[in-house]
């Protein structure tokens, strides 16, 4: 289904935010100005757009650690600054400053983060049966990378949600590493989407560079999902263009990627396909483009200052103590 | 001849003198080839992907690999990573692997050696800072050890890889890059053996890994005010009990720092062994410093929840009130 | 406005970095956002960005290695031209964190009150004393938390009369008998625990020796030779029944005053080892109920059993007021403070009979007398019903048909 103009500048200025969050993320991190490790998405930001900025505020979201999970939380209409605060280990950070980088957003969705890859998949079968329970049309919004199609978890969360027709889009943002290794070489298949089919699951390959088209597709999974028809797999192929996380050698195997090989992976830059795009089909004049970079610029420096200016938690270990169980009443 | 080495690379010499000497030792992990911490980082190049090998993100498959190889022949080093990454493959890790041996008529010996970087001081809040010991420990079955220093670091990695049972050697990632004098000359350090890292007269502090750093600078700073024998124990299963005993015969007084979490920790553990076997050389009731029974937090709550030299210092101190 | 520019811990694997190259030099006027320097880790290389505007000053050179978090530089702005920073090590530590009370939950929070007035002591305190016959009870603790440590000790240990040190001549050291450690054990409880009130009276034997005698010149089976013990057991048996209280035990807030009158006595046994006396205390239970002769037959077969160390459990409980005797001890008068038994508030304890000069209507005359030494547990009583039972049992020997009842 074509998107609308209207979608089109959504998926645009989206996109602009996700890459200066991201920017501004991967500097604080090499400045020492951020706690814990930062996973850059530079080249891997268009599928997080693509996957929420269509959804409902009463969706379900699993974003991952490419980059955070920023490009899809901001889609999904969630304000970055509580982000940038808790990954500045502050007070006002969406943890409590307690967690260095996870996210948690119950209000808007978003629920947890783990260090353990392929995290998602148990959650989301529960949040699928409960929206399927409730019968509200919520989506469940999964979105992970290759190597977490690696994980058991995986292999069981697409048998359950598709025997239970679960309203699920499993969402695969495969830019074809792990941290070094090859994703091809740790895959018998191609396409990480083949395995939709041993769970008569319905599946697309997206060009995930390109935050129209894989807009167009998650559209049309969330809508199948909303009409009770249960889960879809999509693949979207995606670049990362720096190393899996900051301070980590960028290398493919063991061997490091060569400017050479990057200069050729970034000919595909998403951005600047995009800009493309809104400029050749007239979505956006240049005035328009350089306005929606200047409101990024000033939400990130908002977000920013706002984490700044936020104090460190002031808390002792017997405080900390009352918070590990739910007492009922109000903590 | 001696050099200093960084903890890491102790570990690596010790894979790569093993390797050399036995050809059916190998490494399974993930992206050990490309080596996301130094001690595999070029390893490949010199013995292949057949014996460095790089498997997906499937902690089961991975461990499974590891497993199978070891009923028949293979003394494969599974590297997790991260410790808490073991935890995907809990059944296969804690109980299937402990059980092998002993149930199926003590048939099969299982030479395996399990490692990962472990532990806090990063402020990776709980997923990234997990140092599993205890559960590890309490499931039957299984060897655990743990180097503190560059030389011991080499020398348990050899053994655990000639012994023919699982044994867990993991390394902290708040120590890795810490330096330490290592004998060129080939050694071990064996299985089953404390070492006194201080000797001292006053307290017996028990204290290993990065708690270890943090016992050696408390005891510096009561040089003076009372002499501290710092308790290294290397090995938690098998554990050195007479070592435990013969200091606290000299000291009469024990404090413990254990980084884990508190409730069933290795450090109840060792009250309970004194309380059985040196009741009457305590002259006070032992003092315990853990990590309390919560999430691990990341961001600046990391310090506050775990012990610091200044802990060990007032601890020490209480003791002897 | 001093804004430092600090070595940033970028990777897992790194406690130091090299700056490779500054891009700026010293006075350059520098905007945030220009690339400042390259930094050099194990594997890796990063440019980093200025954070802040400003004139920039250099502290570390390139090529040089420094500890993460180490200042390398800084950017001033403003009027401000700072002398020169000083290279400024890292702290050890990130926070010194100041343990709270509350941190330190080695020693139990809430300890269990004790209900039970215990001696806390060590294991290790508890060993020592043992080994060194020490009561802990004399012990004091050196600490708030009142427990007793093996340096208390130490303390009291030292603080023992030089008895304890080595005289030159040497020492033959006997561990103590099971009978001699009862007899210590025993003593020093009733030492500690009862306020014991040492007390002495004499007694004109005269009539008492005068029916002893007439006794030994009736039928020889009778006769029995009855010893003076059994009469004295019976005197105070007697005086136990009129003065109650003297027949009585201290507790913690209360005094039981027993219903039975079982008269303990003091027998000398040999010990297991020749250095040691021995001494045992069986009991001749309802002693006021019974007649002399009963007394005296009952006396003999304990003191055999004594003797042959087949005394039963049942011969030596449940006795509730105690008679010693020193007669026999030394040859002629003694007066004697007689220790009160565990559970007990009277003893009494006759001596010698002896010749003295006693005053008879006026008229100087030879006597028989004895001391009757008899300790009371001032806790118990006072000084009017001990005497008064005193008086009972003198009058009991010097008028001994009053023991007919």
């Amino acid at each position: 289904m074509a998107l609308t103009k209207k979608q089109k500048k959504l998926l645009f200025t989206n996109l602009i935010r996700s890459h200066l969050f991201d920017e501004m993320v991967s500097k604080r991190m090499v400045s020492g100005r951020l706690v814990g490790f930062y996973h850059p998405g530079d080249g891997h930001l268009a599928p997080g757009v693509a996957a929420a900025s269509f959804l409902q505020k009463s969706d379900y979201l699993s974003p991952h650690h490419r980059a955070h999970g920023m490009p899809h939380m901001l889609s999904k209409g969630i304000d970055m600054k509580y982000y940038i605060a808790e990954h500045t280990g502050k007070e006002t950070g969406c943890c409590a400053g307690r967690s260095s980088f996870h996210f948690c957003f119950p209000e808007h969705g978003v629920f947890l983060m783990s260090g353990f890859i392929g995290y998602n998949f148990a959650p989301v079968v529960g949040l699928g049966w409960a929206a399927k329970q409730r019968g509200n049309q919520q989506v469940v919004m999964n979105c992970s990378g290759d190597g977490s199609y690696n994980e058991g978890r995986a292999h069981e969360a697409l048998l359950m949600a598709a025997n239970w027709r679960l309203p699920v889009v499993f969402f695969c943002e495969n830019n074809g590493m792990a941290i070094f290794a090859d994703a091809n070489e740790m895959h018998p298949t191609p396409h990480i989407s083949s395995m939709a089919k041993a769970y008569d699951m319905p599946s697309e390959i997206v060009d995930g560079q390109d935050v129209f088209a894989s807009a167009e597709a998650a559209l049309k999974a969330i809508k199948r999902a909303r009409e009770g028809k249960g889960p879809t797999f999509i693949e979207a192929k995606t670049i990362r263009f720096r190393e899996h996380d900051i301070g980590t050698p960028d290398l493919l195997g063991s061997a490091p990627r060569t400017k050479k090989q990057i200069d050729q992976l970034r000919a595909r830059d998403p951005v600047e396909i995009a800009t493309r795009h809104v400029r050749e089909k007239g979505i956006f004049s240049e005035d328009e483009i350089a306005a929606i970079y200047e409101a990024a610029q000033a939400e990130v420096e908002a977000a920013e200052k706002f984490a700044d200016d936020s104090p460190i938690p002031d808390v002792t270990e017997a405080d900390l103590m009352k918070q590990v169980f739910y007492n009922g009443a109000d903590v | 001849m001696t050099r200093e080495l960084p903890l890491i690379e102790a570990i690596k010499e010790a894979y790569i003198e093993e390797m050399d000497l036995d050809p059916n030792v190998f490494m399974v992990g993930q992206d050990i080839q490309g080596g996301i911490f130094p001690h595999t980082t070029e390893l490949v190049d010199r013995f292949g992907k057949d014996r460095i090998v790089d498997t997906p993100i499937s902690e089961i498959g991975m461990f499974g690999t590891a497993f199978g190889s070891a009923l028949v022949g293979y003394r494969p080093i599974v590297d997790f990573m991260f410790g808490g990454f073991l935890y995907v493959s809990g059944s296969e890790v804690l109980v299937t692997l402990g059980q092998q041996y002993f149930l199926h008529g003590s048939q099969t010996p299982m030479p395996m050696v399990i490692t990962a970087g472990v532990g806090s001081g990063g402020r990776l809040a709980n997923d990234h800072s997990l140092f599993p010991k205890a559960d590890i420990i309490h499931h039957p079955g299984l060897k655990y050890v743990f180097p503190s220093t560059p030389y011991d670091a080499k020398g348990l990695m050899k053994s655990a890889i000639r012994d023919d049972n699982p044994v867990f050697c993991f390394w902290h990632l708040s120590q890795m890059m810490d330096r330490g004098p290592v004998p060129e000359e080939e050694y071990l350090v064996p299985i089953g053996k404390a070492d006194i890292k201080r000797q001292g007269t006053d307290v017996t502090l028990v204290a290993n890994g990065w708690m270890l750093n943090h016992a050696i600078e408390a005891a510096a700073e009561l040089d003076g005010e009372v002499s501290v024998e710092i308790l290294d124990p290397r090995s938690y299963v098998p554990f050195d009990l007479d070592c435990l005993l013969t200091s606290l015969a000299k000291t009469n007084h024990l404090v413990i720092v254990d980084e884990d979490y508190r409730t069933c920790g290795f450090a109840a553990e060792i009250m309970a062994l004194v309380m059985e076997h040196g009741f009457d050389l305590l002259d006070a009731p032992p003092v315990r410093l853990t990590m309390p029974d919560m999430p691990i937090p990341g961001g600046y709550l990391e310090p506050i929840v775990s012990p610091t030299p200044e802990k060990i210092v007032a601890a020490v101190r209480q003791v002897l009130v | 406005m001093t804004h430092q520019i600090k070595m940033p811990k970028v990777a897992m694997a790194m406690n130091e970095g090299t700056i490779t190259q500054w891009y700026k030099s010293a006075g350059d006027e520098v905007q945030k956002g220009d690339v400042l320097f390259e930094i050099e880790t194990e594997k890796t290389a990063y440019e980093v960005e200025a954070t802040a505007s400003g004139t920039l000053e250099i502290v570390i050179d390139s090529g040089e290695t420094v500890k993460v978090e180490t200042v390398v530089g800084a950017l001033l702005s403003g009027d401000e031209k700072a002398e020169p920073l000083a290279v400024v090590e890292p702290p050890a530590t990130d926070e010194k964190v100041e343990p709270s009370p509350t941190d330190i939950v080695a020693v139990p929070v809430a300890p269990i009150a004790d209900t039970i007035d215990r001696i806390k002591a060590s294991p290790l305190a508890k060993k020592l004393a043992a080994q060194n016959n020490i009561d802990l009870s004399q012990v004091q603790s050196s600490a708030a938390h009142g427990r007793i440590k093996k340096r208390d000790i130490e303390a009291y240990l030292a603080a023992r009369p030089a008895s304890m040190s080595t005289p030159q001549g040497g020492f033959e050291r006997v561990k103590l008998t099971p009978m001699r450690q009862s007899v210590s054990d025993g003593v020093m409880k009733a030492v500690n625990g009862q306020a014991m009130t040492p007390n002495a009276i004499e007694i004109n034997m005269e009539n008492l020796i005068a029916v002893r005698d007439s006794f030994k010149a009736q039928d020889e089976a009778y006769a029995a030779s009855i010893s003076y013990q059994s009469f004295f057991i019976k005197a105070l048996a007697l005086a136990a029944r009129d003065v109650p209280i003297t027949n009585a035990r201290m507790g913690d807030g209360y005094i039981d005053i027993f219903n039975d009158v079982n008269v303990a006595f003091a027998v000398a046994i040999d010990d297991s080892h020749p250095a040691f006396s021995g001494l045992v205390m069986p009991v001749i239970h309802q002693a006021d109920k019974k007649g002399v002769l009963e007394i005296q037959q009952e006396l003999m077969q304990l003191v055999a059993r004594a003797r042959e160390r087949r005394l039963t459990a049942s011969d030596m409980q449940d006795g509730t007021i105690t008679l010693s005797s020193t007669a026999g001890m030394v040859a002629d008068y003694m007066i004697s403070t007689p220790l009160l038994n565990q559970g007990q508030s009277y003893i009494g304890q006759p001596g010698n009979i002896v010749e003295r000069p006693i005053v008879r209507d006026g008229e100087l005359t030879v006597g028989k007398i004895m001391s009757f030494c008899f300790t009371f547990d001032h806790r118990v009583m006072d000084g009017v019903p001990a005497c008064h039972a005193a008086s009972r049992f003198k009058d009991y020997i010097e008028n001994p048909s009053l023991m007919l009842r």
